[in-house]
């Protein structure tokens, strides 16, 4: 007969060792069993923060089904995060697609909303902000989104601007940005005469990431046509251009990215038998300089891919990549959409591993947007 | 061979080459002690114990497969049987299994209410209601989620 029994005494030493291995999450939660949990809790919780943290890619399909999914592109992630984020955008509770992300925060807009209503939410803590309406009414607006932690609380920043233009050749446009500041809960609207050859030629396609790298409060956006990055400055209140190193058939998410890696804004650029990259390290100065970094043979990444992953053969290898996207921290690695797996190639060893496998045919994630999603710090224990 | 004794006076009889993965043990081995009383260990624990240390015992490669499967199952207990051998295993010193059944319950736990953890550890709250509900408010975003489970295994 064993009735269920308490333990009479479980040293120190064991439970140390137990709450060791338990999630963040599960942590921050048993702190209120007893003082002497919540001590040796508060110190694993503390050391855990400063552990390297994981970072996710994360995919979005656009239109149809509209399912967004998380993986982990490390592997010591489970004590850090715990449990699956799949289920967590699902939470939202309305039918969103997701924009973009900073500091572990997404931007998603409502389906049906005409791009007006956004919420901003955090899949791993589940906080949520509603935003409200827009003032305005923007045909396919390029947006930016800026989120700023500190202990107390979380402020963020949208930027989202549309261009008009009466004619074809017109050399002056006007722009319309449109800009959200947590901190005053209101969207604050302004109409731009840009005399500079910038915005000419919005033209974006559903696949084009419409989403902006951002770099101390600047903007950045990579633009079909013209060829550029189009840069919104929030401080000076101000757009302008910068020149790309490297010229593409198509700035199509498979052909090129801009990204932010490092801290660095990065380019990459997919010729069709080589992939490009390159990094700037003194933006946003005026004039800042491309530095060329690596050449990737696409060809030798498929064809060591198809090997050691299975990938389909045929030709064109360059044009089998769907998307490229930037590690947020370490701009020796890119993400290759090839098909309907993704690796990560490390530039620096000429390595790739295999990061996921949509376990799809291909043709089903033609419309996959990649983001990278960097892991948010987790928030302080209270 | 070495002669161990458990708690409830079982006696076991098992070549000293099984034995040293426990060190403390080994250490009394070395001491030239031949017969070892546990007096904290009983003899279902025990048993459990021996039998984890035989399959380790023999680290071939073809085995590791074999050890490797026998671990995830061994894993397969109740809480209270789990708690007796890290009890065990901490006292023997035997790092490989406390490897093992460290992660094994937290896994358990993890998503346990705290009523049910203070139950299993056996602790008494030292929080008044209000201060206990203070912090369950600052660190709200912890609680929530659906996989929050009460039972006591």
């Amino acid at each position: 007969m064993k009735r269920h029994q308490c333990k009479l005494f479980v040293c120190e030493e064991i439970i140390i060792n137990i709450l060791n291995r338990l999630p963040l999450k599960s942590l921050a939660r048993l702190q209120c069993i007893s003082k002497e949990w919540r001590k040796y809790i508060a110190e694993i919780y503390h050391c855990r923060l400063q552990w390297p943290q994981p970072y996710l890619i994360c995919f979005f399909c656009v239109e149809k089904r509209l399912q967004s999914r998380f993986f982990f592109s490390s592997k010591e992630s489970s004590l850090v995060i715990g449990t699956s984020l799949d289920e967590s955008v699902s939470l939202i509770g309305e039918r969103v697609y997701v924009v973009a992300s900073s500091s572990g925060f997404l931007l998603c807009n409502k389906l049906k909303s005409r791009q007006r209503i956004y919420y901003v939410y955090n899949p791993a803590t589940r906080q949520r902000f509603d935003v409200p309406k827009t003032r305005i009414l923007m045909n396919d607006p390029r947006v930016g989104f800026m989120v700023k932690e500190t202990n107390e609380s979380v402020s963020f920043t949208i930027v989202r601007y549309g261009v008009h233009r009466a004619y074809f050749h017109d050399l002056y446009s006007s722009v319309t940005i449109e800009i959200f500041s947590s901190e005053t809960n209101i969207w604050t609207a302004n109409k731009l005469t840009v005399d500079e050859r910038l915005l000419f030629y919005p033209y974006r396609d559903e696949t084009s990431s419409s989403s902006a790298c951002v770099v101390d409060r600047v903007f950045c956006w990579l633009c079909n046509y013209p060829q550029q990055v189009t840069v919104y400055d929030s401080v000076k209140k101000c757009f302008w251009a910068l020149g790309l190193p490297d010229w593409t058939w198509f700035l199509y998410p498979g052909y090129s990215c801009l990204g932010l890696s490092g801290g660095e804004l990065c380019f990459a650029s997919n010729g069709g038998t080589a992939i490009s990259c390159w990094r700037i390290n003194n933006f946003p100065s005026r004039n800042p300089v491309w530095v060329w970094k690596y050449d990737i043979d696409v060809a030798t990444v498929v064809q060591k891919c198809r090997e050691d992953f299975g990938l389909g053969g045929g030709n064109a290898p360059g044009f089998k990549v769907r998307n490229m996207v930037f590690h947020p921290a370490l701009p020796d690695i890119l993400y290759l959409q090839i098909r309907s797996k993704v690796i990560s190639y490390d530039m620096k060893t000429s390595s790739a591993e295999l990061v996921h496998d949509f376990g799809e045919a291909w043709r089903k994630t033609v419309h996959y947007k990649l983001f990278s999603y960097e892991w948010p710090q987790w928030p302080h224990l209270q | 061979m070495i002669t161990l004794q458990s708690s409830d006076k079982d006696v076991f009889e098992i070549e000293q080459s099984i034995l040293i993965q426990s060190g403390t043990i080994k250490n009394m081995v070395e001491d030239d002690f031949t017969f070892i009383p546990l007096p904290s260990v009983d003899t279902e624990t025990l048993i459990k114990i021996i039998e984890y240390m035989k399959k380790h015992a023999d680290k071939t490669d073809s085995k590791e497969k074999n050890i490797k499967e026998f671990d995830k199952d061994f894993m397969k207990k109740t809480l209270n049987e789990l708690f007796a051998l890290v009890f065990a295993a901490n006292y023997l010193h035997i790092s490989s299994l406390l490897e093992l059944l460290y992660p094994s319950i937290a896994d358990r736990i993890k998503d346990k209410i705290t009523e049910a953890i203070r139950q299993i550890f056996s602790i008494r709250c030292d929080f008044t209601p209000e201060e206990e509900r203070r912090i369950i408010m600052d660190n709200k975003w912890a609680h929530e989620g659906t996989e929050i489970e009460g039972t006591l295994d």
